[in-house]
């Protein structure tokens, strides 16, 4: 693999080309980022910092094992970090509005926007694990080892995680419906 | 309605999907470009910084004797700020009246002068004089009480006056309104001699009226004589 390549170059720290890591791997931060943060300027300012981390210490990169495992957690925690600070109604909503279908009537792409921003706010009611295994589980790039390894778990331990953290998720939203449902009765 | 399920699936596929903003590698390129620059080790400064054994040598020295200044111009400063704030503690440059004062420690260290009021036997200074000058005592006599001993220890100090309210200033400026010329005026015996004649010319009976011990027959006579019409 071309970055690990790049990374993991001789002996000289200094050698490391930044751009070539750059080029390869912050469109995955970019997307690891985004999903915690489901802000893009932010989301651009976490990939930003962590390459700066890798900068700063670009002497210990000779020894990173898995270079995109050590990236993605260092935007991961920094995105975390981040989104401490953001409250989920100041979270950016252009992207429910972007998984709405067009092409319906109003009414019915309303109420799909409302389904997804309620599909949004049940995982962020999730255990706090559960939603990471969710979250990292929607970038393809990311196998269940390399979530394991950012997470420090287990395989078999992330799988369960993301079982019940769907089966949760199933259920919130059966049960938000019925309630709506029962609200629209009365 | 959709099934959850799909919703959800649709949530996770739409994050996944997310593509980078246009340009956004161009700008962390030129971030970490920016980022390294600052950390070049051509910077003088950083490159002080970062190799302090050099700083064992003329640059400790240079430190210490930046050190020295800045403590120097703070202790001269912090002088003149002193001195600005307490003019009474230098004699030179306060009132006449404070001069007088100072002049005479006696007269400061008696309980009347240091009282905002005006007593008779100080008349001749202004209270507000001796208020400031009393109430701050000097470095020297605070040195010498000191150096006095057990003995002076045992002196107690009064508190320090409260400073006047607007009414004891008002009071001030209406008692002492030519108040001296007017004490150098004063001479008890015409004082009295004219507080006795005012009182004479108060109580002096009227001439018009007339006791009258005569009969009620005699009395239309008498007043007939006696009231004048006036029109």
């Amino acid at each position: 693999m071309f970055p690990r390549a790049a990374a993991s170059t001789d002996n000289a720290a200094s050698q490391v080309d930044l751009p070539a890591l750059v080029h390869a791997y912050a469109p995955v931060l970019f997307r690891v980022a985004y999903s915690v943060l489901r802000s893009r300027t932010e989301a651009e300012d976490v990939v930003q910092d962590a390459f700066v981390r890798v900068l700063e210490h670009r002497q210990s990169l000779p020894g990173v094992r898995d270079l995109r495992v050590w990236l993605v957690r260092i935007a991961w925690n920094l995105a975390l970090d981040r989104r401490r600070r953001i409250r989920p109604d100041q979270m950016d909503e252009s992207f429910a509005r972007s998984l709405v279908d067009g092409s319906v009537a109003a009414d019915a792409a309303l109420a799909e926007f409302q389904q997804i921003q309620a599909v949004l706010g049940e995982m962020e009611r999730l255990p706090k694990t559960e939603r990471s295994v969710l979250l990292l589980s929607a970038i393809d790039e990311l196998s269940t080892a390399e979530i394991a390894s950012i997470l420090g778990r287990s395989e078999s331990a992330v799988r369960a995680l993301l079982s019940r953290a769907r089966q949760r998720l199933r259920e919130r939203l059966a049960k938000g419906e019925e309630r709506r449902w029962k609200i629209l009765k009365k | 309605m959709e099934d959850p399920e799909e919703v959800v699936d649709t949530v996770l596929s739409g994050l996944r999907a997310v593509a980078p903003p246009v340009g956004m590698e161009a700008r962390i390129q030129l971030a970490l470009q920016s980022h390294r620059a600052d950390q070049a080790p051509d910077s003088p400064f950083r490159f002080r910084l970062r190799r302090p054994a050099l700083l064992g040598g003329f640059g400790g020295v240079l430190v210490v004797a930046a050190w020295c200044v800045a403590a120097l111009c703070l202790f001269v400063l912090a002088g003149r700020r002193g001195a600005a704030k307490h003019p009474a503690e230098h004699p030179a440059a306060g009132h006449p009246a404070e001069q007088a004062v100072t002049s005479t420690p006696a007269s400061i260290s008696t309980p009347e002068s240091q009282s905002p009021f005006v007593t008779p036997g100080a008349g001749a200074v202004h209270p507000r004089a001796v208020r400031l000058v009393s109430s701050r005592p000097s470095r020297g006599a605070a040195v010498a009480a000191a150096d006095a001993g057990p003995a002076a220890s045992l002196v107690s100090f009064p508190a320090p006056p409260m400073p006047l309210t607007e009414q004891e200033r008002l009071l001030l400026v209406l008692a002492h309104r030519r108040g001296q010329a007017r004490l150098a005026g004063i001479d008890a015996q015409k004082q009295e001699a004219r507080e006795t004649e005012q009182f004479q010319e108060f109580f002096k009976p009227e001439p018009s009226i007339v006791v009258n011990d005569t009969p009620p027959a005699a009395v239309d006579t008498a007043t007939a004589t006696t009231t004048t019409p006036s029109k």
